[in-house]
């Protein structure tokens, strides 16, 4: 499973203040911080289905991933309204989860058919 | 639902023949023409790419080729694991006949007229089209895999005529 690591840190342009990184997850603010014990990350379901993304809105936990599941025969992105992150294009049933580290809001649409919209809450860990 | 398809139809942009709404289709036809509908929409897409420069135009068929080709994708699919082959009709041959004209007429334009020839045509395809697999396509097919790719496609065709729509009103064709 492929997924994206996002925290807070280096702008992206000038409209948002996340930068996505790949690969490597490490969060800056998680290693300064007194250890403690943490539950387990969880990953949550998104299924795209007639053209919705379902549930339309998700609260996470950070550190938690969601997993974008496309169940349509078009294809379909889940992707950041401020492109931090994207999943890019899902085929029927291919899915790419994302992981958040920092809490916050995220607004997404799916680039191709931008009527969709879905949120990503993300509550402190 | 009773499709006065033949009025439907003369109603499009898409000039085709009248087919007799009481014609009942198997589903070897409804899926021939099916598959037809979707190859023609990215025909027209593929036009609208190579002539348009307006990004709403751009981008509209740029999802038009996606996603049709995906639905396509799938209808082969099903046609291979079913193991038949779908069969031409007169609705399939009035769809390919009257794409044909219009994509001629749409080659002698450009600029905004193209895009508004091409938007309008998009909106009145897809609202024949969806009208059709609903109201006669769907109750028609007996295969249950067939009835469930319709029904699957149909979200994804509506979806296009809303975004045909936007389009349209977005290129005040009008003023």
């Amino acid at each position: 499973m492929q997924s994206f690591c996002i925290k807070r840190g280096t702008l992206l342009g000038a409209a948002t203040s996340l930068s996505l990184l790949l690969g490597a997850c490490g969060n800056a603010a998680e290693e300064s911080s007194t250890p403690k014990e943490k539950a387990d990350p969880i990953t949550h379901q998104v299924e795209i289905r007639k053209f919705l993304f379902g549930p339309e809105t998700i609260t996470i936990k950070a550190g938690d991933s969601v997993e974008w599941v496309n169940k349509d025969f078009a294809p379909h992105t889940a992707t950041d309204e401020s492109l931090v992150w994207d999943t890019s294009l899902l085929e029927k049933d291919d899915a790419k989860a994302i992981v958040f580290t920092v809490p916050g809001e995220f607004d997404y649409i799916c680039a191709y058919h931008t009527e969709m919209r879905g949120k990503v809450v993300v509550t402190a860990d | 639902m009773k499709l006065k398809l033949a009025a439907v139809l003369a109603a499009a942009a898409v000039a085709v023949p009248a087919v007799a709404e009481s014609d009942k289709m198997n589903d070897l036809e409804i899926a021939h023409t099916a598959y037809t509908a979707g190859g023609l929409d990215i025909r027209y897409a593929h036009m609208a790419l190579a002539i348009s420069e307006n990004a709403a135009v751009r981008e509209f068929a740029e999802v038009m080729i996606r996603d049709h080709v995906a639905v396509n994708k799938a209808a082969v699919a099903l046609v291979q694991k079913l193991n038949v082959t779908p069969q031409d009709n007169g609705l399939s041959q009035a769809l390919v006949k009257g794409a044909a004209e219009a994509r001629a007429k749409f080659g002698r334009l450009t600029g905004k007229a193209f895009d508004c020839a091409y938007a309008q045509n998009e909106l009145g395809y897809h609202q024949v089209v969806n009208q059709t697999v609903e109201g006669k396509f769907i109750p028609e097919a007996t295969v249950p895999e067939l009835k469930a790719l319709l029904g699957d496609a149909l979200v994804t065709f509506k979806a296009h005529e809303k975004h045909a729509e936007k389009m349209v009103a977005s290129l005040s064709c009008d003023a």
